[in-house]
């Protein structure tokens, strides 16, 4: 955190990506589910920091500031393809969570997915940010743009849906 | 009428067990083969030898270059000078017929 005043090199930039590239991922895969737009996206923002053109020196928090970055970047391109009118929400190839082997397990997480690829984008980032990356209301609401009221209620939404959704299985465990 | 308060919803117990299911399922990360896509692009500029400079400067060196191989080496031989020419080997002059001027099909002597 701000160890950064200059354009990064190659090993600062390395230094960021073993340090944030995962949450990146799994926050742009929560709002696009299509991993080749996500490393697009990731891509343009290590473009960003290597142009010089992101100041890390001064942020309190690199890991906020890069899923800010993840974030916008991610409604500009969910804007973008909503215009060319052939973004189809769940259609994209990736998934939220790693494979598992067991068969039991397989299934609840499968079961999992296609829940989370029911909720609206902005319940499933707020999801994938609290309890994938462990933040606060407050450092999600910081990244999303919105209040920490809205932030808990999508997330207090997101969850009654995946309860409903998931009922059928949950009552099994 | 009680409102809702999203940071202490009433049904919290059900949400903590989905919240604990969803803590401890292993979120994807990506492949590796991420890292060196991601990187190898990201490969800082030197701010003294900006692009557009580098391209200038390899389309003058291509140039050059081009010209170079292009251009036929130098005989000495034939750069020898009008007035070494013998005698046999100087270009015909025209006398008198102004409309021969390749001094050709002529009957009479033309030549001096």
């Amino acid at each position: 955190m701000g160890r950064l005043s200059r354009k990064p090199t190659s090993d600062d930039l390395a230094r960021i990506y073993d340090a944030h590239a995962a949450a990146m991922f799994r926050h742009g895969m929560a709002l696009l589910r299509d991993e080749p737009s996500v490393h697009d996206l990731v891509q343009d923002v290590f473009l960003k920091l290597a142009d010089g053109r992101v100041a890390l020196n001064s942020l309190q928090s690199e890991r906020a500031y890069l899923l800010r970055m993840v974030h916008h970047g991610a409604i500009d391109r969910m804007r973008r393809e909503s215009i060319r009118r052939d973004h189809r929400e769940g259609a994209g190839q990736g998934e939220l969570f790693a494979a598992i082997t067991d068969p039991d397990a397989a299934a609840f997480r499968n079961s999992l997915e296609t829940a989370m690829a029911e909720l609206p984008a902005d319940q499933r980032e707020v999801v994938a940010l609290k309890l994938g990356e462990g933040l606060t209301f407050q450092e999600i609401a910081d990244i999303c743009g919105v209040s920490i009221n809205t932030a808990a209620s999508r997330y207090r939404y997101a969850l009654d849906k995946l309860r409903g959704l998931l009922r059928p299985l949950y009552e099994e465990l | 009428m009680k409102s809702f308060d999203p940071m202490n919803p009433e049904d919290s117990s059900d949400h903590h067990d989905l919240e604990r299911l969803l803590k401890d399922m292993a979120w994807s990360d990506p492949t590796p083969q991420w890292r060196t896509a991601i990187l190898s692009r990201c490969v800082p500029p030197i701010p003294w030898l900006p692009t557009p400079l580098l391209i200038g400067l390899g389309t003058c060196w291509a140039a050059t270059l081009g010209f170079y191989l292009a251009t036929p080496p130098l005989d000495p031989a034939g750069l020898s000078q009008p007035g070494r020419f013998e005698e046999w080997q100087r270009p015909p002059v025209l006398w008198g017929n102004e409309g021969n001027l390749l001094g050709y099909n002529t009957t009479g002597e033309t030549y001096r």
